[in-house]
């Protein structure tokens, strides 16, 4: 009864056993993650379903070169934040060929929360705000519970990096949003 | 010792400390007012994002990414076999050709040419495409 309860709190549940009808079953628990990942950084459905779509089928691609000792969920969202990036880049080359030299990085704008309340677009503005490596972090501990360790795998940087990071944007965070919460 | 626990106030909320940190953390928001406000500030932060609720996806690509998905397995051992076999073919019908008595050394050596020159034609195009991949417009485009 044991060695399922331990399994499961040390995240063996997530570790991929053999065969694609696993990731099928990772593609159902995790496709709603990934695509919420995917909208808080591209910030429209369409693209965040292209992006949701193109990783699950990387996963799929390289599922047998996998390393089983790694846990799914960083691996899930690194490949979700790297296709998100490279999305954003594609869409800023064409923007300079095409005359648009205007840099900004800001994320998406509160029209992507299912309820806009006054207070959470606030919130969510104030994240979307935050400079790009700060902003991921946020999302990744505060919208998705990952851990630092997990968090540092998903964005590819040392947990101590993590750590600042999360220091300072809450810190910006709690600044820019004394009045409101 | 204040600004020292200032700085580490975010991994305490988080539980990310060891055992003695955050004993040591704890014992000072006991007595400082100023590191016990903000601490109050980070966790009212960290409810108001736990309530954000984001857009649903559309259904109908979520039902269509379990689609590709459960097909994208066998199609690739598909491609696989089928590439296997035809390379295997073409060397083993090479080979019969090179080794036939009946034919000629100079049909041997036209044929040979042929081969040679139109695989090098693919080689070329395909490493051009290769070579321009990262600097094409339209790659991103659907069709």
């Amino acid at each position: 009864v044991c060695e399922p309860v331990k399994a499961i709190v040390q995240g063996e549940a997530e570790r991929s056993p053999d065969g694609a009808s696993d990731l099928g079953a990772l593609a159902r628990t995790y496709r709603l993650r990934a695509f919420h990942f995917a909208l808080q950084l591209v910030g429209n459905r369409d693209d965040a379903m292209d992006v949701t779509q193109e990783a699950f089928l990387r996963l799929h691609r390289h599922w047998q070169r996998r390393d089983p000792e790694r846990p799914f969920a960083p691996w899930l969202y690194s490949i979700v934040r790297n296709l998100a990036i490279d999305l954003h880049r594609r869409r800023a080359t064409r923007g300079n060929q095409e005359g648009d030299v205007e840099g900004r990085d800001e994320g998406p704008g509160p029209e992507i929360l299912a309820e806009q309340s006054e207070q959470k677009a606030a919130v969510w503005r104030a994240i979307s705000a935050l400079p790009g490596p700060l902003r991921e972090v946020v999302i990744l501990r505060h919208l998705h519970g990952l851990s630092y360790s997990e968090i540092a795998e998903a964005a590819g940087v040392p947990v101590t990096t993590v750590n600042n990071r999360l220091h300072d944007a809450r810190e910006r965070l709690r600044q820019q949003l004394q009045g409101c919460l | 010792v204040h600004e020292e626990v200032k700085q580490r106030l975010s991994a305490y909320l988080d539980g990310e400390l060891h055992q003695a940190e955050e004993q040591r953390i704890r014992i000072h928001l006991e007595d400082c007012g100023e590191c016990r406000n903000a601490y109050g500030q980070l966790r009212q932060l960290q409810r108001a994002t736990e309530e954000l609720s984001f857009a649903s996806p559309p259904e109908d690509r979520m039902q269509e990414l379990e689609r590709r998905l459960s097909v994208s397995a066998p199609r690739r051992v598909g491609w696989l076999l089928v590439v296997v076999g035809a390379i295997a073919w073409l060397v083993y019908a090479a080979w019969l050709f090179v080794v036939d008595p009946e034919i000629a050394t100079f049909e041997k050596l036209l044929v040979g040419a042929l081969v040679i020159g139109a695989f090098l034609l693919l080689w070329s195009v395909a490493r051009q495409r290769w070579l321009e991949l990262p600097r094409d417009r339209y790659r991103g485009v659907k069709r």
